[in-house]
This record gives structure tokens, C-alpha cells and sequence, in this order.
């Protein structure tokens, strides 16, 4: 629930760091769940403070979603560890917004605003950050089609002349930037955007 | 018997001959003031001399401390964490006041959280406006803030800080001063700076490169924030560590750097000045 007013400067990692920790509890056994951060109650904050509460969950995420495959023991107590969730912010102020517009690209990794949502959806987000060409394209591509598999987006956009496999990378791609969920149906991958509609940012 | 106002270049002067007090006037000085950044360095001074059982410049400084409360008060803060001073109300603007560092919970907890509001309601009260107030003590707070972060072997661990303000109408400064690794020790925890040799390399490339020591960091984001809060306001903001102390003043594109050698001290102490019109006299607190 979003408090009514803002009011919170925040400042420096450890704060940050104090602000994420009982999340970080709650969230050691997601399974797949969507969360939104909600920073409404932030009037302005500092690279540093976003870097450890959404850089921090985002690369959580970022974590989980490589399988293990390049998975290593966090360094420090405060570094990113392998959450099985699909994160978001909400409640950003203008401040808070644009110095998160400023940290992401050094992550080099994109957000989700959500914008409109209800306990079981996210039907409006915008973008945050950056993300290459194919990724954009690939986004636009899953929106129209609201779920698709690799060979379903090699068929229905075969004037493209992007291979099954292409598309597949690309998909594996959102899904590893925590953009788009996905779910196995018999031997395939299905995805859909963690979001119906996403926006530029 | 002189009279001076004590300023960081007479504290680095007395560090750098602390060794051969006999010969030295120190002792017969009365100083009228000290100004903020020079009363934590001297905090940073003392604790050393402490620890390594050095009498001589000890004993100079507690004679100081019998004219300048501040002094013993800055003392008793980062040796003891014992409070001389009364503390302010949750709600005060004061002139100026001091915050001491010893754990993580010291800067994050409420009673934190209140000194960072009483230093931006000052600063408001004192002719910085709202924006403006809330740029410099975000930026305070980052520089705190690395005192936890960065001055002990792991943040659950920060070595012993000091934090302070000194706000007067349309004049501000506030600083920062630890007892810990320093600034060189810290980078190069990074192998990316592990081949930093110096002090004087290591405040460079934090400061004018935004080095940090964190590994997946790309950067650091504190000291930039530093420069941003003041914006176009003609400001000193003086870094010193190990043996070495980078100087940035003038206006923001502007700022000129300048490093300097500077007696050894253990830690990293920052002191950020500036005037809404301009003047960058030292004031003694």
C-alpha cells in the first residue's frame, strides 16, 4: 500500500542496504513472483541509495534467472543474491526517476515502472534504462503478440529472416533481464512480458 | 602568547612536527578559534597520538582544549563517543553540531536521521532554500555514509567517524573525518585499482575518475554527488588521506585541482565550504 506522503531523503548504501534486508528475507523463497518496490514514500534519493535497493534486486533477479550457470558466491553480505522474482518500481518521483534514469545505463541494465497494477497483473509499465536494438524490437514483438515461442515468432514474422534460434536468444534475453516470464510447454519455451503494455520511459 | 585561528594548514604543520615538540612554539599558542574541517582533523590527530602513546602533542592539544571547548568536545566524541556537549532536540536548527560514527547503526538509525534533518532545516533557515538544502545534505549524507562503507575492513565493521556542520547566514560547511584504512588501502581491495600506489593516485582517481572499490560497481557515485549538490556555487571542498590532500575550488567547470603532500593521518577526512555570495574566508566555528 502506498503511504499518502513522501518526505524521505535518501541517502548513502547503508541505508539502502538496511532498507532491502527484510525484503531480502521475505523474497529467499519467491517462486517466480512479481514484485514491485514501492519508493512512494521517497522524495529524492541518491545513486548510491538505488544502487543497493533496486540495482541490488534487479541483479537479484538478474541472478536467478542464469540457472547457476554463472552463479558465484556472493563476495560481501550486501551483494546480489539469486532471487526467483520478476522485480518493478512504482511511486517514483520525479527526482527519484531521473536519478534512476542516470544509474541504470552504468549497470547496463533496464527497469520496469509499474504504472497500473492490481494484486494479479502488471497492465501498464514503462521502461527504464537501457536495452539494445534486438531487445527493444523483441519487447515491441511480444507485446503485439502477448505470449510467443521462438518458433511462433520465426513463423509469424518470417519476413524478418531471423532464425528460430535467434529468436530464441533474444527471448532467453528478456527473460534474463527479468522483462518477459516464461513457462514450458512440452519441449518449448512459452513467453509473455512481465507487464501487458510496456512504454518508453 | 600568539593567538591564532586554527585551520588545517596549522593542524598538518603540528602533525608534521609532533615528533620534536621541544623545539616547537605549539605549545605556547592560545588559539582564538578553529574552524571545522581543522577541529576533526585534529580529532583524527589526537586519536592517533593516543594510540601510539605519543604524550608530547597529546598534551599540547588538551591545553588547547582548556580554551576551545570544541575541542574537547570533538575529542571525547571520537575517543570515548562521550557526548560534552548537550544534544540538540529532534526538531532544532542549530549553528553547528557533531555526529559521531562507530557503527552501521550510528548513521542509519532515527537518531541519525534526525541530525541529517536538523543540518538541511538549518541550512534552509539560513538562507539555502529548499532545493539547495536538500542537494548538500544528501551530499553530506553520502559522505558519511562512506565512513561505514569504506573506513573498516567490512561495513559491519567502520572504524571510528566524526560528522559535522557549521552553518552560518549564507555560509555553510560541513565535514567528515574517519580514523580508518584510508582511502588507498580501500581501493585497492578493487583489482582494478590494486596497482594504486599512492595516497595522492588513490584521492585522484576517486575523486576526479569516481573510482570506487566496490568490483560490480561501475563507478562511485558519492563524490559526484558531492560536486553536483553545489551546482554553481563557488566552493572548497578539501580530501586528504594517508600522506597526501586534493583541493578542488572555484566554480563547477571551473574548479581548479590542486594535490598537495600532507603529514601522514590515518583515514580519510573531507571538509565541502561554500558561500551563496561568494566569499570563502575561513570561519572559526
Amino acid at each position: 500500500m502506498a503511504p499518502s506522503s513522501r518526505g524521505v531523503h535518501a541517502a548513502g548504501a547503508t541505508l539502502g542496504q538496511e532498507h532491502v534486508q527484510p525484503l531480502r528475507k521475505q523474497l529467499q523463497n519467491a517462486d517466480d513472483d512479481i514484485v514491485v518496490l514501492d519508493l512512494s514514500r521517497i522524495e529524492s534519493a541518491t545513486a548510491s541509495y538505488l544502487k543497493a535497493t533496486v540495482i541490488w534486486l534487479i541483479q537479484s533477479a538478474k541472478l536467478a534467472a542464469v540457472d547457476g550457470r554463472e552463479s558465484r558466491a556472493p563476495r560481501g553480505a550486501h551483494d546480489p543474491v539469486p532471487l526467483r522474482i520478476y522485480p518493478l518500481v512504482t511511486g517514483l518521483s520525479a527526482d527519484v526517476r531521473e536519478e534512476l534514469d542516470a544509474v541504470l545505463p552504468g549497470f547496463r541494465l533496464p527497469c520496469l515502472e509499474a504504472l497500473q497494477y492490481s494484486k494479479d497483473r502488471i497492465s501498464r509499465a514503462s521502461l527504464h534504462g537501457p536495452l539494445d536494438d534486438a531487445g527493444s524490437d523483441t519487447l515491441k514483438v511480444l507485446s503485439q503478440c502477448g505470449s510467443a515461442t521462438a518458433a511462433s515468432l520465426c513463423d509469424q514474422f518470417a519476413d524478418r529472416k531471423i532464425s528460430a534460434t535467434g529468436w530464441n536468444n533474444r527471448l532467453a534475453d528478456l527473460y534474463a533481464l527479468r522483462l518477459a516470464r516464461r513457462r514450458k510447454e512440452g519441449r518449448q519455451w512459452v513467453y509473455e512480458l512481465v507487464a501487458t503494455e510496456v512504454v518508453n520511459g | 602568547m600568539p593567538s591564532l585561528l586554527l585551520q588545517t594548514t596549522d593542524i598538518d604543520s603540528f602533525r608534521s612536527r609532533s615528533a620534536q615538540l621541544d623545539g616547537v612554539s605549539f605549545q605556547s599558542i592560545t588559539p582564538s578559534g578553529i574552524t571545522l574541517a581543522a577541529l576533526l582533523e585534529l580529532a583524527c590527530s589526537w586519536w592517533m597520538w593516543t594510540q601510539n602513546a605519543a604524550n608530547a602533542p597529546s598534551q599540547v592539544v588538551a591545553s588547547w582544549g582548556m580554551h576551545l571547548t570544541d575541542i574537547r568536545h570533538a575529542n571525547a566524541l571520537l575517543v570515548d563517543g562521550a557526548e560534552v556537549q548537550k544534544r540538540c532536540a529532534p526538531f532544532d536548527a542549530p549553528r553547528k553540531e557533531l555526529w559521531c560514527i562507530r557503527s552501521r547503526d550510528d548513521w542509519c538509525g532515527d537518531p541519525a536521521t534526525l541530525f541529517q534533518a536538523r543540518f538541511r532545516r538549518s541550512l534552509e533557515q539560513r538562507g539555502f532554500g529548499k532545493k539547495l538544502s536538500i542537494a548538500l545534505s544528501k551530499a553530506m549524507q553520502e559522505m558519511a555514509d562512506n565512513v561505514v562503507q569504506h573506513s573498516g575492513r567490512d561495513d559491519a565493521h567502520p572504524a571510528r567517524g566524526l560528522v559535522g556542520y557549521h552553518i552560518e547566514e549564507r555560509w555553510m560547511t560541513y565535514a567528515v573525518a574517519d580514523v580508518g584504512r584510508g582511502i588507498l588501502a580501500s581501493l585497492r581491495t578493487n583489482p582494478r585499482w590494486g596497482s594504486l600506489l599512492s595516497s595522492e593516485g588513490a584521492l585522484r582517481a576517486s575523486i576526479c575518475q569516481h573510482a570506487s572499490r566496490r568490483i560490480d560497481a561501475p563507478y562511485g557515485a558519492g563524490f559526484s554527488q558531492v560536486q553536483k549538490s553545489l551546482a554553481d556555487l563557488n566552493g572548497k571542498l578539501r580530501f586528504r588521506s594517508g600522506d597526501a590532500c586534493l583541493t578542488l575550488a572555484g566554480y563547477r567547470d571551473a574548479r581548479r585541482v590542486i594535490l598537495s603532500s600532507s603529514p601522514h593521518l590515518l583515514g580519510f577526512q573531507l571538509a565541502v565550504t561554500c558561500s551563496l555570495d561568494g566569499e570563502d574566508q575561513p570561519r572559526p566555528l
